[in-house]
């Protein structure tokens, strides 16, 4: 897989590079850091190592404090995004920057000079289709973004830097999002970029394995220090990843062995429209068992959300029903269903999961403030609630300077513990997790799926939802890959494999 | 017959201009719902003006009044980050109170002096509408400059990685938008109307405001639309000259304009308008651009 590592030319240098927030937050401490053209040097780091802040400074958004961008060996300062363009860097958002009601044309040309005053859209046609042709891409230039796949909308990102004159491409998470076949098609097309010269910079948190593939040479970053580089073709993945968190990582979580009990929840022919009033979920049935892991994998946007919402009581049944240890719950509040003992983990942390604006106390206080134990008559016992508070937010390693701080000023991966406080002790059947460890970091990815193993090892049922294959594969006992808000099979883990469920979650293989 | 077609043109003329400017104002995701109190101020100065000076420079302080306040509009809701509706809101407000205080005083027809030419009873704005409208429409469908207009109000962010100045372009077209405004007052106070009375723009400003929503924020459609509502709002002032003798009284007939405005408004909300309605909407409109 790894090519003989490219000794092109330094496009982009930065030595010395010091970035300090207000706060006295120190993000970048001194980076030394060399890109080559026909090279793909991917920076790993976790959350909060000072991958955004690098990504920012080499784009322009943010000026450093201290040390130099070299540009083909010329000291330069980016003071916008549009410096650093014009100097031939080219950025991939992991947020897409893209306008959804626009035409993927429309979206590339923006901004170019030489789109003309008057667009002349016959010329820039050409040039773009030529531009694929070079890369092989394929792409429909008339079709609107928003009708785009992630892949697709990625290669929008791309071909836009790279239609802009862009020598070098920063890459924020670049396979995040993508389905595995799509990375696939993107992996094969960074190596064509990289033939052309271009050099390559994908940031990477999560998704290690295909940067090992695709990679060259490695940085990695920890408290924005670089901690090590290396030639990929001299590392481990489990190095790697030991580098990037500082401490041993365990790639393989044990699933405990756990009878499996009676049935706690049972859904039959359930079907749910989206925001929009489309039917999302159609027609989906099945039960989960005390002790069973039930994981769902799927491309994003599929049904899952509905799926998550419609059992949280968050949005209406169409049809079907949804039978709750016996009792038919489809028309339940929320209320009732908390009462019972479902406890939901919503996929927006900040938002749904927990109110910013609100402090620890007050957010752990949501899931309480309809027990007997915490309010009398109405009042809050904020002594007992205080107390309470303290015990869960040590329980799940919540970070944070008091019970009083602010939820918004937490870091993603401890947002997610608390509401995995908030949620997990007052949960007794039945959890249902949607995208639990999106965007998080190894240690918090390995601390989620921990404790949903744990919830499991107390007999409960676990719904998971997720669009990390690897993840669903590895901690639950049944996966129903869904595709276009159907169960395309419902597999035992055992007898799942992996090449199966991605071609099944994405619609490339249906079962007859 | 023809006397009230040409007065419905005129109408149609204020309504033209001045929602063709909102929604200049709207595609670059700037909302400006103080076009009733811009449009005031426009008639205003611009009434004042033709009384000392003549048409011409009536039209041009009009406009310039008009910008002035596009320009406080997008100072308070481009620089300052204030909601857009509250901004636009204070605009009108303050344009009520001070027009009163200022305009009142010279309530009143204009001097036989001071009369708009007229080709066939129909003044020749109508047609300097038109083509406002049509430049519009080819800046925003043929141009780089309405593209980044388009993208400016679709997703400021996508606009500034494209190294599109996102701050200027919201100034530009709240500044041209409101000068638009200023000019269709000038015109309603100078030549439709050719006198002062209290508060002459009766509605005509949230007519146009409404206009541009139910347009899809499209040009051509907008023109449709501000011909139809010139018809309701004259038929609704001389009916006699349509239908002589009609049962219905006076009072009840002014209602028509803002009734047929609901009427559309609910048509459009309805499930099957609602999704083209959020497809065709500025993604961000009324969204301040806070860089993180």
């Amino acid at each position: 897989m790894h090519r003989e590592v490219g000794r092109g030319e330094a496009i982009l240098e930065v030595r010395g590079l010091t970035k300090i927030y207000p706060g006295g937050v120190v993000a970048l401490d001194n980076v030394d850091l060399e890109f080559k053209s026909g090279e793909i040097h991917a920076i790993l780091g976790e959350n909060g190592a000072g991958k955004t802040t690098l990504m920012n400074i080499l784009f322009g958004v943010l000026q450093p404090d201290r040390g130099e961008i070299y540009v083909h060996g010329r000291k330069v300062r980016f003071r916008s995004p549009l410096d650093a363009i014009n100097m031939g860097i080219g950025m991939v958002h992991q947020q897409r920057k893209l306008i959804p009601a626009h035409t993927v044309l429309e979206n590339i040309i923006l901004g170019h000079p030489e789109a003309g005053k008057i667009l002349d859209f016959k010329k820039v046609r050409r040039d773009i289709e030529e531009l694929c042709r070079k890369y092989g891409f394929k792409i429909d230039l008339d079709a609107r973004v928003w009708q785009l796949s992630a892949g697709e909308q990625q290669l929008v990102e791309i071909l836009r830097a790279l239609y802009r004159g862009a020598k070098i491409l920063i890459l924020d998470e670049p396979t995040s999002v993508l389905t595995p076949l799509e990375t696939e098609a993107f992996l094969t097309s960074l190596k064509s970029m990289s033939r052309q010269e271009i050099a390559l910079v994908p940031f990477v948190t999560h998704k290690l394995p295909e940067v090992f593939a695709i990679s060259d040479r490695v940085t990695i970053l920890r408290r924005g220090k670089v901690v090590k580089r290396i030639e990929t073709k001299d590392a481990t993945m489990k190095a790697l990843a030991e580098h990037m968190v500082g401490k041993e990582v365990l790639f393989v979580l044990s699933k405990p062995k756990v009878s499996i009990g009676g049935e706690i929840l049972k859904v039959e022919n359930l079907s749910a429209m989206n925001d929009k009033g489309l039917l999302a979920l159609k027609n989906v049935s099945f039960t989960i068992r005390e002790g069973e892991i039930f994981g769902i994998a799927g491309v994003s946007g599929n049904g899952q959300q509905e799926l998550a919402e419609v059992l949280a009581g968050l949005r209406r049944v169409e049809t079907g029903r949804i039978i709750f240890m016996g009792r038919d719950i489809t028309n339940a509040s929320v209320l009732e269903r908390l009462k019972m003992g479902i406890g939901y983990i919503p996929s927006e942390r900040l938002g749904v999961g927990v109110i910013g604006g609100f402090s620890l106390a007050e957010n752990i206080l949501m899931s309480l403030y309809f027990d007997k134990e915490f309010v009398n008559r109405g009042l809050l016992n904020y002594k007992k609630i205080r107390e309470y508070a303290e015990k869960v937010i040590s329980e799940f390693e919540v970070v944070a300077p008091s019970i009083n701080t602010k939820a918004a000023y937490l870091s993603g991966g401890n947002l997610q513990r608390l509401v995995l406080s908030r949620v997990i002790p007052k949960t007794s059947k039945l959890l249902i997790a949607n995208l639990p460890t999106t965007g998080l970091d190894i240690a918090a990815t390995e601390y989620v799926r921990k404790r949903l193993l744990e919830c499991k090892e107390k007999g409960m049922g676990v719904l998971l939802i997720s669009d990390d294959l690897d993840e669903v594969l590895q901690i639950s006992d049944k996966i129903a890959p869904i595709y276009e808000g159907r169960f395309v099979s419902i597999l035992q883990a055992e007898e799942a494999q992996k090449e199966v469920v991605g071609a099944m979650m994405t619609g490339a293989y249906s079962e007859r | 017959m023809w006397p009230f077609i040409a007065r419905s043109l005129e109408v149609a003329t204020i309504l033209l201009i001045a929602a063709v400017g909102e929604l200049l104002n709207q595609r670059s995701g700037v909302i400006n719902v103080g076009i009733e109190g811009l449009m005031l101020l426009g008639a205003a100065a611009g009434f004042i003006a033709a009384l000392f000076w003549g048409l011409i420079p009536a039209f041009i302080i009009g406009m310039l009044i008009g910008g002035l306040f596009g320009l406080v509009h997008a100072i308070l809701s481009t620089s300052l980050k204030v909601n857009q509706v509250v901004s636009g809101m204070g605009i009108w407000l303050f344009a009520m109170g001070f027009v009163t205080y200022w305009a009142d005083r010279y309530s009143g027809p204009l001097p036989r002096g001071v009369v708009s030419p007229r080709i066939y009873e129909l003044s020749p704005m109508f047609f300097i509408a038109l083509i406002i409208v049509v430049v519009i429409w080819f800046i925003l469908s043929k141009t780089h400059l309405g593209l980044k207009v388009k993208s400016v109000g679709e997703n400021p962010f996508a606009a500034e990685v494209s190294g599109v100045k996102v701050i200027r372009t919201r100034y530009l077209c709240t500044i041209i938008g409101g000068m638009l405004a200023g000019l269709a007052g000038a015109f309603l106070s100078t030549t439709y109307l050719g006198a002062w009375s209290h508060l002459p723009t009766k509605g005509l400003g949230w007519i146009a405001f409404a206009l541009v929503m139910f347009s899809l924020w499209r040009p051509l459609i907008l023109l449709g639309g501000a011909l139809t509502f010139g018809f309701i709002w004259q038929f609704a002032i001389s009916p006699e000259t349509i239908y002589a003798g009609i049962p219905a009284p006076l009072p009840l007939l002014r209602m028509l304009p803002f009734v047929a405005t609901i009427v559309v408004l609910t048509i459009i909300s309805r499930e099957k308008f609602r999704r083209k309605w959020a497809l065709s909407r500025p993604e961000a409109l009324g969204e301040p651009y806070i860089k993180e």
